[in-house]
């Protein structure tokens, strides 16, 4: 591919429902911080990060592991949206930007499609959560309409890929408000495990015991 | 999208440099160690005007050509510099270190630079009064120009506030919380810095 993809993780928010006391991103699962899990699958590609609630703690983790990636602020966490840490890290990025959430862990193979694919997408799991974002997607596998109010079997799961210059003018709300006019987009669903809520982390360990090499911390090949 | 003509603003010590200047003098010198009070200053307990006049009382009988060999020989960031020497007129550097000792760096860098004013007393440098870089100043020089500043020390936090988009740099060591908390984007090495740089 000739064009540039910047991978942004939003882990500025607070995580009030998890109430951990440390930033999602940070929070171990299986022993190593969240974050760790994510950059294990992003060992070649370009990322950035947006931090605000303990910055300082998310920077200087970084430092250690991945100290190529830079650490954008959104100083304003716990008063936007998520589309404004997002566009925060987006100005960094060239061509396109893949959004990922910093409590999102994703299973290998789904994300190396996103690494792979070209144009803009957007991914969907199996509905699991309550606050979920539904996807209505037309037989072509392109997602029609999405919202809160949505019936349907799969949810939008944060991920999204789209050029840079439409990450930027996705306002301040909510990332899938600023998405609405830029429906219909395509679709591609797979394996993820968002951790919102205290009984998240049981389930997390579980998901991802199943897919690494416990003995050596590492996602099986 | 900006089009406003961009400034980019480098402290020096531990950003442009990889090491600090003072220590280096003092060892030159064959004076005592100023470690410990570069570290609590690092750390943030004593401010920094505070600890820097300590500083350069203690190095102030040094001979200017010493100096000057010295801060020569200290090694540089050259990812960093080599970008800075693509766009010289497009960056100044702002650094609290005092201009007589600084001077020779800039010269040979070919760099314009803001610094702090001393004298000399009987062949004595001093601190000039009110010579201490208040670095915010130097923005007042860029009106209409969009200002980006980079820095890593407690005296770098207010600049990297008030500058249009403030770089905390942990290049050489992590910044203290307030310069974390002024910033717009924190970078943990070479690498992270000049893809930033290159991207605003």
């Amino acid at each position: 591919m000739s064009s540039s993809l910047t991978v942004v993780i939003s882990a500025a928010g607070i995580g009030s429902r998890l109430d951990y006391g440390l930033p999602k991103c940070l929070v171990p699962v299986l022993g190593r911080p969240l974050i760790d899990w994510q950059l294990d699958l992003l060992k070649d590609v370009e990322v950035v990060v947006v931090a605000g609630f303990q910055a300082h703690a998310v920077a200087n983790h970084l430092r250690d592991v991945r100290p190529d990636v830079p650490v954008v602020m959104n100083h304003d966490f716990h008063a936007t949206g998520t589309a404004a840490s997002l566009r925060r890290g987006a100005q960094l990025a060239q061509d396109w930007v893949l959004s990922l959430d910093g409590d999102l862990l994703v299973a290998p193979s789904y994300l190396q499609r996103w690494l792979d694919g070209d144009g803009a997408c957007i991914g969907v799991s199996p509905r699991t959560t309550r606050e979920a974002v539904g996807l209505e997607i037309d037989s072509s596998g392109f997602g029609q309409s999405m919202g809160f109010d949505i019936e349907s079997d799969v949810e939008w799961n944060g991920l999204l890929r789209m050029p840079r210059d439409v990450v930027l003018g996705l306002g301040d709300g909510h990332v899938f408000e600023g998405l609405l006019s830029k429906l219909p987009i395509p679709v591609l669903e797979g394996d993820t495990l968002e951790i919102d809520h205290p009984e998240d982390l049981d389930r997390a360990a579980t998901w991802l015991a199943e897919r690494v090499d416990e003995t050596r911390a590492q996602w099986t090949p | 999208m900006t089009h406003r003509r961009t400034m980019f603003l480098f402290d020096l010590d531990g950003t442009l440099t990889r090491d600090e200047l003072l220590p280096k003098i003092a060892a030159a010198a064959k004076l005592p160690s100023l470690d410990e009070l570069t570290s609590r200053t690092i750390a943030g307990e004593i401010p920094f005007r505070e600890s820097f006049r300590m500083r350069v009382e203690m190095l102030s009988t040094v001979p200017v050509e010493l100096v000057a060999e010295v801060i020569l020989s200290l090694p540089v960031h050259e990812q960093l510099m080599s970008w800075i020497g693509e766009r010289r007129d497009d960056v100044r550097v702002v650094t609290g270190n005092v201009d007589r000792w600084v001077q020779p760096w800039l010269d040979h860098h070919n760099l314009v630079g803001y610094s702090s004013k001393s004298e000399m007393v009987d062949g004595t440098l001093r601190l000039a009064t009110d010579g201490i870089l208040e670095k915010s100043t130097v923005l007042a020089d860029f009106v209409g120009v969009r200002t980006v500043m980079v820095g890593d020390g407690a005296n770098d936090a207010q600049i990297i506030r008030d500058a249009d988009f403030g770089i905390a740099s942990q290049l050489i060591h992590a910044a203290p919380e307030v310069v974390l908390e002024s910033a717009d984007c924190i970078v943990n090495s070479e690498e992270a810095l000049c893809r930033v740089l290159s991207r605003l």
